[in-house]
């Protein structure tokens, strides 16, 4: 086990943290500096509690912290801790630093399974940050033709130096139906999240994600198509607030006869920070007729606020239902303004507004009850 | 009846042209009053600069509200202070639902500190209330401020608003245009009733027709950014009749 996670180590230290630029012009989207500056920061000792409206969210509860715990009733999932001496690898195929880094220094890890024919079934599971380095990561199954819904709240640290790894891997089989909602709130922690999706056929996947970055957040959500007649739904909300710098990575990979995807993002950064919303899609040559979307918009509020948009569509194949895509980043325009403030809005609440509607996008704030004012400013809201 | 709005010798610089040269008018409550003109005259300029948007100069004249000048304010407290501009070609606003922004708009009227909360349930009895009154269906709520809305829904989702705020004065920038015989009906029904009701109403309009159904008190005609005539309803007729022609002076003075 030790010898295993200094072969990680490492592997870690020749490792890049990305093998390819983002793009000519701009190197890298995400802020991997500030991951550097962190490597070495000792685990985590002290955690805080889950936020309260947590206990709320779902019948059962699954905190991930130093520890797994468990509560609450589970209505026929399967839970089982994994321990910390999981190897990750063997789930999610490394592709730079931080996947090693993470493997060799997991903090806990855990599975849930839907049991096949499972209906109905609703877990909330939450993965604390600390206050130095912790890392976690999940196996998720969705048993044939089971339906299950999940909440997925993923907070970063307290202090100016926390970092946290988070990974899974979410196997949905033939005709399982999962609905899950994620909530990020990373605070100043510097975040690396990387959760792999496989479809299995006729499976169905929805996210609805709100991500509200850290200092340095490297979000990457990746949907693999497998099996005909899949299908995966994205619809996901940003909010980077000053001082925080998120990159988040939407891929979806047709490999099976008509699959379906659709990749939705609106995001929305302040004045002093940084919002990058990627959405891939590639059909492979044996994905006929399969249908694949990729909208993303960002909206910059301010003159110092950053905001990348990028859609890439990759078809190897004659014969597709239909291929879309459309990015926009655009800042909000003096005419929008004016007409918000002839209704008797300030200009300050015109953007409020702006803000809480892209937030809210997602339905995730309403499905957990709460609103953006209730995120803001804390990791652990 | 007391003078609601009034606008004295307005100059106007938009982007560094002249585009209001001296106009006068005022509008008292309980009257409407018709703003004609052709393409390009100044009508919208007038609109916005009364509104106070940002870049619209006034380089002499004043407006004033109840007798007091608002020129310094900007606009949303010109709002506060009862205009409301129904807007020819209003923006689109994404990622803002049409119930949202209501709520938002209603809730800073009535003070509320938190602008996205609905607070009395009632409010959205009005809302379905006037949703029927200016023919649109209650899914518009749903949808994201005039994103993908069609002309006709933009012009009766203004008007709907006009009704819903409440406001002292109503100018409503050309309301009729895009929309059919039913729709320039009701538009010339909520101009009656915002009337009847003592509001002072500045209807902005191209074309005559909507003065088949709603005899205005005062009309003005702008040309070039400066009155070109003024009268009464019959003023609207010879316009419809015979074109702005006939009523820019023989020899021009343009
Ligand atoms: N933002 C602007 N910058 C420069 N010129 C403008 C601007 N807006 C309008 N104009 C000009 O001002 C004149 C009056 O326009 P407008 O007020 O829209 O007229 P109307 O509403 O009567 O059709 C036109 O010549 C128009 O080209
Ligand atoms: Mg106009």
């Amino acid at each position: 086990m030790a010898a295993r996670r200094a072969e990680y180590l490492e592997a870690a230290r020749r490792e890049p943290y990305q093998h390819l630029a983002d793009s000519p012009t701009v190197r890298y989207y995400t802020r991997w500096s500030v991951f550097e500056e962190r490597l070495n920061a000792p685990d985590s000792r002290a955690y805080p509690k889950p936020p309260g409206w947590l206990a709320g969210a779902s019948p059962g509860l699954v905190v991930l912290a130093g520890e797994a715990r468990v509560s609450g009733d589970l209505g026929g999932l399967e839970f089982e801790d994994l321990g910390s001496d999981y190897d990750v690898l063997g789930d999610i195929e490394p592709q730079g630093r931080l996947d090693y880094y993470h493997a060799a220094r997991l903090t806990r890890a855990a599975r849930i399974r839907v049991p096949p024919g499972l209906r109905g079934a609703r877990l909330a599971v939450a993965s604390l940050g600390g206050d130095g380095y912790t890392g976690h990561h999940l196996v998720i199954e969705a048993g044939e033709g089971s339906e299950a819904e999940l909440v997925l709240v993923d907070l970063g640290g307290a202090g100016g130096s926390s970092i946290k790894t988070l990974t899974a891997r979410v196997v949905l089989r033939d005709g399982a139906k999962l609905v899950i909602y994620s909530l990020s709130r990373h605070g100043s922690s510097a975040v690396y999240r990387r959760i792999n999706y496989t479809l299995h056929g006729a499976s169905s996947l929805e996210l609805r994600a709100l991500y509200t970055p850290g200092a340095s957040s490297r979000i990457v959500e990746s949907a693999s198509l497998e099996g005909t007649g899949s299908s995966a739904r994205v619809e996901a909300g940003a909010v980077a607030w000053e001082g925080e710098w998120g990159d988040v990575l939407f891929n979806a990979v047709h490999r099976a006869p008509r699959s379906r995807s659709s990749i939705d993002g609106r995001g929305a950064v302040l004045d002093g920070g940084g919002l990058t919303l990627r959405g891939v899609a590639i059909v492979e040559n044996r994905a006929e007729w399969s249908a694949t979307r990729v909208d993303v918009r960002i909206l910059t509020l301010g003159d110092r606020a950053r905001g990348n948009a990028a859609p890439m569509l990759e078809i190897h194949t004659g014969n597709v239902e239909e291929a879309y895509h459309s990015t926009s980043i655009s800042s909000i325009g003096e005419e929008e303004l004016f007409y918000m403030q002839s209704r008797g809005l300030s200009p300050s609440e015109a953007r409020g507004l702006l803000l809480e509607g892209i937030a809210s996008y997602p339905g995730v704030l309403e499905r957990l009850g709460l609103t953006l004012g209730d995120l803001r400013g804390a990791a652990n809201p | 009846m007391p003078v609601a709005l009034e606008v004295r010798d307005l100059h106007v610089r938009v982007s560094g042209r002249e585009i209001l040269r001296g106009v006068d008018l005022s509008v008292g409550y309980g009257e409407l009053h018709a703003v004609m003109g052709p393409n390009g005259s100044g009508k919208t300029t007038l609109a916005y600069t009364i509104m106070g948007r940002e870049g619209y100069e006034v380089m002499r004249g004043d407006i004033l509200l109840d007798g007091e000048s608002i020129v310094g304010l900007p606009p949303h407290e010109r709002a506060l202070r009862g205009l409301y501009l129904a807007f020819q070609e209003p923006p689109e606003i994404q990622g803002v639902r049409l119930s949202r922004f209501l709520i938002a708009v209603v809730n800073k009227r009535l003070g509320e500190e938190d602008l996205s909360r609905l607070g009395d349930p009632r409010l959205l009895g009005r809302i379905y209330k006037l949703l029927g009154e200016v023919g649109l269906d209650r899914s518009v709520l749903e949808r994201e401020l005039y994103v993908g809305f069609s002309g006709g829904e933009k012009k009766r989702t203004e008007i709907l608003q006009a009704l819903l705020l409440e406001p002292k004065v109503v100018i409503l920038d050309e309301p009729d245009s895009g929309l059919d015989v039913d729709g320039v009906r009701m538009v010339a029904r909520v101009i009656k009733r915002l009337r009847d009701e003592g509001k002072a109403v500045l209807l902005i309009t191209h074309y005559a027709r909507l003065f088949n159904y709603v005899e205005p008190d005062q009309v003005t005609v702008l040309v070039n950014g400066s009155v070109a005539a003024r009268g009464g309803a019959e003023l609207a007729k010879r316009i419809e009749e015979h074109g702005y022609q006939a009523i820019a002076a023989p020899g021009g003075d343009r």
